[in-house]
């Protein structure tokens, strides 16, 4: 116990204990890290060698009355997996990095035009009121309304600011591996009463055992939030009993990707402006922001996944997402750690 | 002195908190303000006969303030342009003003500069106004030509001598002389030099 790494103690003795107990069915499996004694002629040089992770399974076997006798399983050096799988994450992080820095080039123009709009309406609406309180009557009813506006426009200047800025900012993905199945129903939990309220009936159809992803869950559950919040709204105008949402996820690409789609019943999307809907700031919407597919484009791409949207041939749109299966991660499944680490280091691209 | 009822400003902008406030600060200014919300608005709105001048943004959903003033320019009555764009990009200013747009502004741009160019606008409205009642006037002058006359008239214009134009019509020099005098009545052109800048105006063409 002395050579596993202090931050890892606590959670193994707690792994070993509650294998010990006969209501857990003795089943024991742990990843920790243990430091290894520096040996001569090897290391880093410094006198000490980098912890070695270590994966434990394992089995107690019980007595006729329940108290633990033995315990049985192997121990696996998963050195190579942890360390591959900290420098994917570390790439994923960049290429956000980098993907965000090309939208802010990209998007830098559109940005000032969406923030000369409220400024112009600001600054023409103080120098209207200035005219209105310099009559020899002031209007004051008129330069009430006007400072409402003034105040309207500031708010929506303080927002555009404030997504600009949440869209850039660099918050690190954390990538896991992901149950597709379990994530969606999830998120159609998370808007059921928002569906509810807007009359909306939402239908679920999700393949059995569906391949894992390797995906960042609160930033795949904004995707498909936002491809939701957008069906709805272009069902707004349309008859109750026709607003329906469907979500749908299958294999697709000879079962290299996943496909989710969502499909709406709503009022489409206008050839013309089909080509600009995922561009920052682009927005049919009274009072959008125009950043929702931008934003989800954005985090698809960093998944290495596509996102696209059409018209339905009968009403309506569909958004299709098309996330690649992860190979790293469906391994894992079929085969044991010891030739999983060989296959995560081949799996690597150099 | 451009009149109350010509001083007309016509706001094309999708973006409605920006119109309100700068149909504000145009009426408080002592404008006429008429609000659209996109260019198919306007072209579908307007009046044939309107008057005033043009303030559309260049971004718009559906057409864009550039097919708006290419709209615009093909028709009789083709209101002066100002553009206002909250990014001023160099491409579409070069098309925009190559387009004959009147000013080129930028959001957020100040009333005194805005009226600046509404001003400027409106006196080249005024002055296409003054030259379309002007052209009008000649053409119904012209409509009072008789075929005959008409047909003397190119002739005149293509410069020959009341002989060779009697002599191309089988007419006698009197005649011709007669119809001179009663197109030069008519046109009420006191001068050779005046009858040739009314007819270049109107585009009449000579006869060869």
């Amino acid at each position: 116990m002395e050579s596993v790494m202090e931050e890892d103690r606590a959670p193994l003795q707690q792994r070993i204990e509650s294998a010990l107990q006969s209501s857990s069915g003795g089943q024991f499996h742990a990843e920790y890290r243990v430091m290894t004694s520096p040996m001569p002629g090897k290391g880093n040089g410094n006198g000490t060698d980098a912890p070695r992770w270590i994966a434990a399974r394992g089995r107690v076997e019980y007595d006729a009355k329940g108290a633990p006798l033995r315990m049985r399983g192997i121990s696996v050096d998963i050195s190579e997996r942890k360390r591959a799988e900290e420098e994917a994450q570390a790439r994923q992080n960049e290429v956000m990095h980098l993907a965000r820095l090309t939208t802010l080039g990209e998007i830098s123009g559109s940005l000032a035009h969406e923030l000369n709009q409220p400024l112009g309406a600001i600054l023409a609406n103080a120098e209207a009121g200035e005219l209105y309180l310099g009559r020899t009557t002031p209007d004051v009813a008129e330069v009430r309304e006007i400072l409402a506006d003034i105040r309207k426009d500031g708010l929506r200047a303080r927002d555009i600011v404030q997504g600009t800025r949440s869209f850039l900012r660099r918050k690190s993905m954390n990538l896991e591996p992901l149950q597709l199945g379990d994530l969606l129903r999830e998120t159609a939990r998370m808007i059921s009463s928002d569906a509810a309220s807007r009359k909306t009936t939402v239908s679920l159809h999700i393949a059995e055992n569906l391949p894992m992803v390797y995906a960042d869950r609160v930033h795949l559950q904004q995707v498909i939030v936002n491809l939701f919040v957008n069906g709805m709204d272009a069902m707004e105008s349309i008859p109750l009993a026709l607003r329906r949402l469907t979500l749908s996820a299958v294999p697709c690409d000879n079962g290299s990707r996943v496909e989710i789609s969502v499909s709406d019943a709503g009022i489409g999307i206008a050839a013309g402006q089909l080509p600009m809907i995922f561009q920052p700031f682009y927005t049919s919407k009274r009072g959008g922001l125009g950043l929702g597919l931008a934003i989800s484009q954005s985090i698809v791409q960093v998944h290495g996944g596509s996102l696209a949207v059409e018209n339905n041939a009968d009403r309506g749109a569909t958004a299709r997402l098309r996330l690649p299966v992860h190979a790293l991660v469906n391994v894992d499944e079929h085969s044991n750690d010891k030739t999983n680490t060989k296959t995560l280091t081949e799996a690597l691209p150099a | 002195m451009i009149s109350v009822a010509t001083r007309i400003v016509h706001i094309v902008d999708d973006d409605e908190s920006f119109s309100r406030a700068t149909a504000r600060s145009l009426k408080a200014s002592g404008y006429t303000v008429e609000l659209y919300v996109s260019a198919t608005d306007f072209l579908a709105r307007r009046q044939h006969e309107a008057r005033g001048c043009v303030l559309a943004d260049l971004q718009m959903p559906g057409p864009s303030g550039l097919e708006l003033q290419t709209a615009l320019a093909t028709a009789d009555n083709p209101l002066p342009v100002i553009f206002l764009t909250g990014t001023g990009d160099i491409p579409s200013t070069v098309i925009a003003l190559k387009g004959g747009a009147e000013d080129f502004l930028t959001k957020p741009v100040l009333l005194a500069d805005l009226v600046n160019a509404v001003d400027r606008a409106l006196a080249r409205d005024e002055q296409a106004a003054a030259r379309r009642t002007r052209e009008a006037a000649m053409r119904e002058r012209f409509q009072r030509l008789t075929a005959r006359e008409t047909e003397v008239l190119r002739h005149v214009i293509a410069g020959r001598l009341n002989k060779e134009i009697g002599d191309r019509l089988s007419a006698t020099e009197r005649t011709i002389k007669a119809h001179r005098a009663a197109i030069m009545d008519k046109l009420g052109a006191g001068s050779p030099a005046e009858l040739g800048r009314m007819t270049e105006e109107l585009g009449v063409q000579p006869l060869h």
